[in-house]
């Protein structure tokens, strides 16, 4: 049964031009935009350049090996340019340099922990983020280990600068550390969420109130679930493909380095569009709203969604992260970009792997919803 | 009697302000074709609705074979087969595969499917159109693919809301003996209409509905008893005088007489050699008269005498 009512609805799917249009070529169509667009700006933003940062010192006690670590990543070395250029200042007058753009963050010392202030994502940020995170790291291993040892000192300096001359290294060669590469997630997560629409398809064919064909559904003899899975897996097929359409275009012929292997950035997308169809299966089960508004929310969402994960406006996710991280934890969107971005930047898997595991548990609780409002309703009019 | 297929108590269903179902009542048997006739808007598709447990219903019971009827009722609903107002198929199918869809959701077994998906296309003849998308079909031919889809299956009980609406008059005369022969297969069948001639044509009962009430139940000879009207004679006359009118008034069963246009209608209330002894007193009488009709009644001057008004509309 189940079956019967995949290929049907698959071969429904194909025969739909417009849709198949939208899933598949749509995607291609943008990624080609950008590409054009951004190409431009790579060129002339290419190089490495010393990073403006702002340092508020707290507390007096515990910033030495802070200070000397910044300080000697502040010296150019063998002509190179500096990684960066501090300024220790007060802490209202670094928020004032970060407000006017004059430093890319602000990292404020407090108890011997420097913690990052930040207003936009990009580049830069990034890459304070990442020697910030390996001072931490190492000091945490070196303390850990040798409570009262003299040369911790030079180990920390030592991995600070190695990770330093790293990122500078990437960023010359492999433009890896490329905040161009959020607007192609913004893209995938985009494709991914456009499953909100199709979900609510599925929906729309079962219900008796919604359309002749789910009223005869509705009567006959199959279980309501039943149709909605098997139309449902129809759907995802096609996700799939475009997903997958998507993402060699984007890797082998406008040969984007997105880190990661096409199976792992695959897997992201598969689960993305799962919670997208989820979504969409649960908004358009919802009882007394009708197809135009549950269009809108389902266009509102996907927005909504990428909007707070920084994927129209950098740094908002940061912004979450620090007032109410919760939200970063279970935004769709944040979730599709926060994986693909454990892959690309960080090579974090344990991230990877926690991103993609809320995004399963969230699609099946939201598949259940929706699945156990349209099971047995009946209606009030029709 | 034999046993009831379906039973309706009191049903009630308003939507909002507007009372769809006023108390309504049927009582449906095993191998009937049960006419549900009424204007547009009378109630008929928001019957069959809550029947199918479709619509929430206010007041009321329904049992469908002996069961309350719930979206659940999955044994229930294998026995049923709906084929309903609205065409409801596939555009992006053809025929065929519309056909084996909708019969996959009720038959699991491949080659079963294949031969009920065959004896459907057979039945409604639609051989030559297999592969044909629903676009490229006539409207009356999308009827009978409507039809196909809904009793493919081979249901034990059929409902059909309007399968004629829009039809051209040689698909109709297919889709009525369609239904005649579903029905000769075992099958009871519940038949909505506003036309009144294929209801009395193929129904063995008829339910006369209006504004949601059940106004009249019977076969057509029993509805047709239940009111006065039982023959009207019209005869073309160029001049009558006043004292001949009174004098056809005193006839046997005569109960209205009319002269207008130069037409002479007469009513009669029964009795069975009413045209012989008009036609005597005329001549009589001297009175000189042209084309003479006689009609019984029909199931539109049923209405007519029970709501006050036109079925047609
Ligand atoms: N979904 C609905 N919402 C509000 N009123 C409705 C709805 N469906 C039907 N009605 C009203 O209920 C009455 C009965 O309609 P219906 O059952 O469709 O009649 P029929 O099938 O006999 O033409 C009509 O007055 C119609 O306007
Ligand atoms: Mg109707």
């Amino acid at each position: 049964m189940f079956f019967h009512i995949y290929k049907y609805r698959l071969k429904a799917l194909f025969y739909q031009k417009e849709e198949f249009f939208w899933n598949l070529i749509f995607p291609l169509i943008l990624a080609t935009c950008f590409f054009a667009a951004f190409s431009k700006i790579t060129e002339s933003t290419e190089g490495f350049s010393t990073i403006p940062v702002a340092v508020v010192l707290e507390e007096t006690d515990g910033e030495k090996y802070f200070t000397e670590m910044m300080d000697a990543l502040s010296e150019s070395k063998d002509g190179e340019e500096a990684f960066f250029a501090v300024n220790y200042v007060a802490k209202e007058e670094a928020e004032a340099l970060l407000e006017d753009k004059e430093v890319a963050g602000m990292i404020v010392l407090k108890e011997a922990k420097p913690s990052l202030i930040i207003l936009e994502n990009g580049m830069e940020q990034t890459m304070i983020k990442a020697v910030m995170d390996k001072y931490l790291q190492t000091m945490d291993v070196i303390t850990g280990m040798i409570p009262a040892h003299l040369d911790k000192l030079e180990q920390v300096m030592e991995a600070v600068s190695d990770e330093a001359s790293y990122i500078r290294e990437q960023k010359l060669t492999d433009g890896n550390i490329d905040n161009i590469i959020d607007y192609f997630f913004a893209l995938i997560a985009m494709t991914c969420l456009m499953g909100t629409s199709t979900g609510q398809v599925c929906i729309t064919y079962i219900k008796a109130n919604l359309s002749a064909i789910g009223l005869r559904k509705s009567i006959s003899s199959a279980k309501r679930m039943t149709m909605i899975l098997g139309d449902m897996a129809a759907t995802y097929s096609l996700s799939a493909l475009s997903n997958a359409a998507l993402l060699i275009y984007l890797k082998y012929i406008l040969k984007l380095n997105m880190g990661g292997s096409f199976l792992e950035i695959y897997a992201v997308t598969l689960v993305g569009s799962l919670i997208g169809i989820s979504i969409g299966i649960l908004i358009g089960s919802l009882p007394g709203v009708g197809e135009g508004a549950k269009m809108g929310i389902n266009l509102c969402i996907t927005l909504f969604s990428s909007f707070l994960s920084g994927l129209m406006m950098g740094g908002i996710k940061y912004l979450i992260e620090e007032y109410c991280p919760i939200i970063n934890r279970i935004n769709p969107a944040s979730l599709i970009s926060d994986a693909l971005h454990s892959l690309n930047i960080y090579d974090d898997y344990a991230k990877y792997a926690q991103c993609m595991v809320i995004m399963v548990v969230m699609s099946a609780v939201l598949l259940t919803a929706g699945i156990v409002i349209a099971r047995r309703e009946t209606y009030d009019n029709i | 009697m034999s046993e009831s297929v379906i039973v309706v108590e009191n049903l009630v269903k308003r939507y909002k302000e507007l009372i769809a179902l006023d108390h309504f009542n049927l009582d449906i048997k095993k191998g009937e074709i049960f006419g549900l006739l009424g204007p547009n808007g009378s109630g008929k598709t928001t019957t069959i609705n809550c029947i199918l447990a479709l619509l929430k219903f206010d007041k009321g019971s329904i049992s469908v074979f002996g069961e309350e009827m719930k979206p659940d009722s999955y044994e229930l609903k294998s026995k049923i087969g709906v084929v309903m107002q609205n065409v409801a198929v596939f555009d992006e199918l053809t025929v065929y595969e519309n056909i084996d869809y909708f019969c996959g959701l009720y038959i699991s077994d491949k080659k079963l499917r294949k031969q009920y998906v065959e004896e459907a296309i057979e039945f409604v003849d639609l051989g030559e159109f297999k592969k044909f998308y629903p676009k490229k079909l006539s409207g009356g031919l999308l009827r009978r693919l409507n039809i196909a889809c809904g009793i493919v299956h081979k249901p034990e009980l059929i409902f059909m809301d309007e399968p004629t609406v829009a039809v051209d008059p040689q698909s109709r005369n297919k889709i009525l003996e369609g239904i005649v022969e579903l029905n000769k297969m075992g099958a009871t069948i519940i038949y909505t209409s506003h036309y009144m001639e294929e209801v009395e044509q193929i129904c063995t009962r008829i339910a006369i509905m209006d504004k949601g009430k059940n106004l009249a139940i019977g076969t057509t000879d029993e509805l047709k008893k239940m009111i006065k009207r039982n023959e009207t004679i019209s005869i073309e006359v160029l001049e009558i005088a006043e004292n001949i009118i009174s004098l056809i008034k005193e006839l046997p069963h005569v109960y209205e007489v009319t002269y207008e246009e130069k037409m002479l209608k007469v009513l009669y209330s029964g009795g069975k050699h009413n045209l012989i002894r008009i036609l005597d007193l005329l001549k009589n009488e001297g009175v000189s008269f042209g084309r003479v009709y006689s009609e019984r009644p029909t199931l539109n001057d049923v209405f007519l005498e029970i709501t006050g008004k036109e079925l047609r509309d």
